[in-house]
């Protein structure tokens, strides 16, 4: 998506602002693109701004623009209807006839079996029961209901194929707009038209281009031609309001209805606002500083009171009745006004450049008439006005004295025969049934009034004298409230009260920070408001003072006026603007820079109230009129999370979303609805549960990268500066999963795993060492068997027994012995620190053994070996086989009759060792560790087992081969 | 509702009489029953249909006992005499009006929508249908899709077939119309 920023057109407002009519803002979405087009304006729940354009949708927050265009490649992306249905759901229609929906941000086309229309959708109204109805300029009227798209066109005896506009009534009837009049609809398609109503039924033009319907259910129709006329639901009849039987501004595109006041866009004539109850007919805007906007076709108003208008000119913004300026009349620029009086019967006197002037505030174009005071060349500096019961109003100067004016007769008169007055530099001055009350910068000065019968002629001043209990200070105001007491704004005196009988001075004993008391003001529960010059603005409700300063919110210290009016709003006015507190809500709306309201230069209490409620005040640059009926003081500004995007990337998260660990770096995206001054706004947030410390921005967006394992809220709050007390606030919960590692599921298993690992291991290598050594232990054990065997008496003395036998007979025989025996001995010392021998040099060694037993035995004893190729490889431990020969021989009778016959012999991964059973009767001693010690080495050698048996005839033991040596 | 019938058929002789009238009665219908347990599947290509190139009105009829295919013998017992009651509301019809405005003069390639009363079961609903149209020098190709719900029409269709019948039956329609020549 596209996001235009507006900071270059802003720098060209600037330069602008500063000429054009501050009240009339231009913003444009593309300052390049003249030829776009601003169609239709929405405003949805969340308070954000949509604009059908020429060139697609756009969202609106009051900084950015974003534009949402249809998804695939279609071509026209002219908006030409928006609506919301009761789930918040954002239709929009468009020029090709496409509609489409708004879903997680993004516009799907809407896509119906029975096929979009192919002429532009001129509205789209979202019915209460759940259907939804499109109007078309062309194919008359669609509407959408349990999934079926239905039509109602001229074969169903619609006025007219062109269909403009659609409203829902109280009734739940749908009344479209067509070129033919109106016609009442329902979705049913059995019956579909249920009221016709044209020309014949009092509607004062055919073609009806938009519809409304007010609070009241009443339903107001914009024409072509006619302007504007309303059906009341009660008389069942249509109403031409008054004023609109001439109609000159050209067609109705739009309405907005306003409380008591309408709102109208129209096609030549800009946008035109009716407003009986602030003036006489209708006001017309249709001009800006330096644009000009004859075409408006839409316009809306937004909760704070701003009217939007989607205009030739592009979007504008207004203050509508909220806030005005008047800043010139007739041509002539209004400055220096020091007293602003609003009269009883609704003209407005003020004082521009030393003259007193009066204008009729209800009249729509302002006409001044300028009162010559006393000679025209003389200018005379006014400093107070005031309208005593009769209607008189009374002047004051500074340095000029008094005078009398009777508005009806135009007749004035300069009271005379003091010295004081004559002199004074009056300040304000106010009537207490007889009492004159002129307060000045020496004091305040009392005296009675003598009224004659009839005009002011004979209006003289007796006992005039200044009040010696407030002394000779700078008084700027004199206040007379609903019971009748005066009250006096003193300079470092504090306020005094006067009741009748006595004065009661106010000041720092009673906790008053200031005591320059500037302005007073009465609010209708009867609490007397006063600003100061040091502490702002103070509230007495007749027991205690409340402060309200720049820790309650006020932008300064230093005000001048104070006014409370009937909606329950203190205006006070300073060097910055305006502040407007809501004294229900505690709330300050601030006006300044955004209006062109700093520096204003207000006098003291050059402010008055009309009977309408709109405050009047004069300042320096002009006249500025407030009525907080039309502009919403108590609100705040809408904090609004926006998007929360994953990485960055268009990945919306939604609230309560579980994000994986490496999945953690989050950018929330985020608007503060404030349409009336976005650049005052501040947000401020916080993630909990990753910081505690506030942070205070002035952008809309914030990255948290690698946001680590945990329950966090995004808090957003705006405010408008500083001040973050009772703020709205938007909330965003979410979740960072733990990686698996740093779960207890797989934290607890693994550990015990380890553990579990690490003692494995221990006891392995334990039993390894253990092993090895009884392994070691019983190999020095079988070698010390084994030499035991070889070097006993038995073997030797046979040996040498045989050695002697052939020793004469066959010497070389002999020798052949003697070596063989050597080398006997030599291989059972030499295999004595080994584990295992390959078969092959087992059978060597024990060639040499069974060569001695062969010289010994001869013929009695037969020893066969039977191993197959290969297998001579294989090892086992040594000395092994000659261990089972000896024990063979040592157990059997080995005789001519009964010889002993060894086999040895391999067999699959075995070596078997057999002899016959010859058993003797007398056996040689016998240590019988021999076979218990091959048992055992195998053992040890890695848990072989051999297996011994014995038959009747044989003995047989099976030795287990062993494949692979490793040292 | 036989009387509708034969006053579609009117329509439609009525239709002859005027100049730019296409019509056929050989157009295609299929249709499909898409159900959990089972997928049936029924064609007829006995459409009889007409299109008004002039005041842009059409009429389709088909008969429903002309509907051939299934998937056993018994299921069209079962569709003529318990779903559809094919003896008491004969044909299916969809007659009306086309919304666009197109030339039929003009051939090409056309999607239109199809605006009218639509007939099954002896109960009528208005529609619209969206069709994509050929139209050459002398005829017209109409196909389209849509769906028909058995709601809509108060097609009831016992508890223990639910699974074997669809509730929302999709129809298909290839149709060519031809200029009737004068």
């Amino acid at each position: 998506m596209r996001i235009i920023r507006l900071l270059f057109c802003f720098f060209l407002l600037c330069q602008s602002l500063q000429a054009q009519s501050p009240l009339l803002r231009q913003f444009l979405i593309n300052s390049e693109n003249t030829k776009l087009k601003y169609n239709v304006l929405f405003q949805d729940h969340q308070q954000l701004m949509w604009i059908g354009t020429s060139e697609g949708l756009y969202q609106y927050d009051g900084v950015d623009f974003s534009l949402y265009t249809l998804p695939g490649k279609e071509k026209d992306n002219t908006v030409t209807a928006i609506a919301s249905d009761g789930n918040h759901q954002l239709w929009i229609g468009y020029q090709s006839g496409k509609i489409a929906l708004l879903v997680n941000d993004r516009l799907q086309l809407f896509n119906p079996e029975e096929g979009l229309p192919s002429r532009p959708i001129t509205s789209i109204t979202a019915a209460s029961n759940g259907s939804v109805w499109f109007t078309t300029a062309g194919e008359g009227v669609y509407f959408y209901n349990r999934k079926r798209v239905y039509n109602i066109n001229q074969d169903d005896q619609l006025n007219d194929d062109y269909t403009y506009a659609s409203v829902e009534d109280k009734r739940g009837n749908i009344w479209i707009g067509t070129d033919q009049g109106i016609a009442i609809c329902r979705d049913n398609p059995k019956m579909k038209i249920i009221r016709k109503i044209t020309r014949d039924q009092q509607l004062p033009d055919e073609i009806i281009r938009c519809l409304k319907k007010d609070a009241l259910g009443n339903i107001w129709m914009g024409t072509q031609d006619k302007g504007v006329c309303e059906y009341v639901q009660k008389e069942n009849r249509i109403r031409i309001p008054k004023g609109f039987e001439q109609w000159n501004f050209g067609q109705v595109n739009s309405i907005y209805i306003n409380g008591n006041e309408l709102w109208l866009a129209t096609e030549k004539s800009g946008c035109i606002n009716y407003n009986p109850s602030l003036f006489s007919g209708f006001r017309n805007y249709s001009t800006g500083e330096n644009f000009q906007f004859p075409k408006c076709s839409d316009i809306s108003l937004d909760r704070e009171g701003n009217v939007w208008m989607a205009s030739q000119a592009g979007l504008l913004r207004s203050t509508g009745n909220g806030l005005r300026q008047l800043n010139e009349i007739a041509g002539r620029k209004l400055i220096s006004i020091h007293a602003l009086l609003c009269a009883k019967n609704g003209n407005v006197y003020y004082t521009p450049d030393q003259q007193l002037a009066c204008i009729n505030g209800k009249s729509e174009v302002a006409k001044e008439q300028i009162y010559t005071i006393t000679t025209p060349e003389k200018k005379i500096d006014i400093s107070s006005l005031y309208e005593d019961k009769r209607g008189i109003l009374w002047i004051g100067t500074m340095g000029e004295g008094v005078f009398c004016f009777d508005p009806q007769t135009g007749q004035k008169i300069k009271l005379s025969g003091f010295d004081e007055l004559n002199k004074a530099s009056i300040l304000s001055l106010a009537i207490q049934e007889e009492t004159i009350w002129i307060t000045t910068i020496g004091g305040v000065l009392q005296g009675s009034i003598r009224y004659p019968q009839k005009g002011i002629g004979g209006i003289s001043i007796d006992q005039l004298h200044f009040v010696k209990e407030i002394g000779n200070y700078i008084v700027y105001k004199v206040f007379i409230d609903s019971k009748n007491r005066c009250w006096f704004a003193s300079d470092g005196q504090g306020i005094a009260c006067y009741d009748g009988n006595s004065y009661t001075i106010y000041n720092e004993k009673n906790g008053l920070k200031s005591t320059i008391i500037f302005g007073i003001t009465e609010d209708q529960s009867g609490t007397i408001w006063f600003s100061t010059a040091e502490a702002g603005v103070y509230a007495y409700d007749g027991k205690s003072f409340k402060n309200y300063g720049i820790s309650e919110g006020l932008r300064e210290h230093s005000i001048s006026s104070v006014l409370a009016d009937k909606n329950g709003a203190i205006i006070m006015v300073h060097q910055k603007g305006i502040d407007v507190l809501d004294v229900k809500s505690g709330r300050f709306t601030y006006l300044g820079n955004e209006y062109n309201l700093t520096n204003i230069n207000p006098d003291l209490n050059s402010i008055s109230l009309d009977a309408s409620g709109t405050v009047w005040m004069g300042t320096a640059k002009g006249i500025v009129l407030i009525n907080t009926k039309y502009k919403a003081v108590h609100l705040q500004p809408i904090s609004l999370i926006k998007k929360v995007n994953l990485f960055g990337n268009e990945f919306p998260v939604l609230s309560g979303t579980k994000l994986k660990h490496d999945k953690n770096s989050l950018e929330f995206q985020f608007a503060s609805i404030w349409y009336s001054d976005p650049n005052r706004v501040r947000y401020r947030y916080l993630l909990e549960g990753y910081s505690k410390d506030w942070v205070v921005t002035k952008d809309n967006k914030v990255t948290f990268p690698e946001i680590p394992p945990g329950k966090y809220t995004f808090i957003l709050q705006t405010g408008l500066g500083d001040q973050f007390k009772n703020v709205s606030e938007s909330r965003f919960a979410f979740e960072v999963d733990a990686p698996f590692w740093e779960e207890w599921w797989f934290r607890i298993p693994a550990l015990l795993l380890l553990l579990g690992g690490v003692y494995g291991y221990v006891k392995w290598r334990d039993n390894e060492l253990r092993r090895y050594e009884t392994l070691e232990n019983e190999k020095v054990k079988f070698q010390l068997n084994t030499l035991k065997n070889q070097v006993n008496p038995h073997f030797l003395f046979n040996s040498f027994n045989t050695l002697i036998s052939i020793i004469e007979t066959d010497p070389e025989t002999a020798v052949h012995y003697v070596e063989n025996l050597s080398e006997f001995f030599r291989n059972v010392v030499a295999s004595q620190n080994k584990d295992l021998i390959s078969l092959k040099e087992e059978l060597e060694h024990s060639s040499a053994y069974y060569f001695l037993q062969k010289k010994r035995f001869g013929n009695s004893l037969d020893i066969q070996f039977e191993i197959e190729a290969g297998k001579e490889q294989y090892f086992l431990p040594p000395l092994v086989l000659q261990l089972l020969i000896e024990n063979a021989v040592k157990h059997n009778v080995c005789s001519k009759e009964m010889p002993l016959s060894i086999r040895i012999q391999s067999e699959e991964n075995t070596l078997i060792i057999r002899n016959n059973l010859n058993v003797r009767r007398t056996a040689e001693p016998s240590t019988k560790t021999g076979l218990q010690n091959i048992i055992d080495r195998y053992h040890l050698l890695g848990g072989y087992e051999i297996e011994i048996s014995k038959t009747e005839t044989e003995f047989i033991v099976v030795l287990p081969l062993i494949a692979q040596y490793s040292a | 509702m036989r009387i509708s019938v034969i006053g579609i058929l009117l329509v439609i002789s009525s239709f002859l009489q005027a100049q730019g009238i296409y019509k056929t009665d050989k157009g295609k219908v299929d249709f499909k029953s898409d159900a959990a347990q089972e997928l049936i599947r029924a064609n007829s290509d006995k459409l009889f249909g007409a299109i008004d190139s002039e005041k842009k009105t059409f009429s389709f009829v088909v008969k429903i006992t002309s509907f051939e295919g299934f998937n056993v013998g018994l299921q069209k017992e079962h569709f003529n005499e318990n779903y559809m009651e094919s003896d008491k509301f004969k044909n299916a019809s969809f007659s009306g009006k086309i919304i666009e405005d197109i030339d039929f003069s003009k051939p090409g390639k056309y999607q239109v929508r199809a605006k009218g009363n639509f007939n099954v079961h002896g109960i009528e609903q208005e529609r619209i249908i969206k069709c994509n149209l050929v139209v050459t020098a002398n005829s017209v190709k109409v196909d389209t899709e849509f769906t028909v719900l058995l709601d809509d029409h108060q097609i009831r269709v016992p508890r223990v077939v639910y699974e074997k019948v669809a509730t929302e039956i999709s129809v298909v329609i290839n149709a060519e119309l031809v200029k009737v020549q004068k």
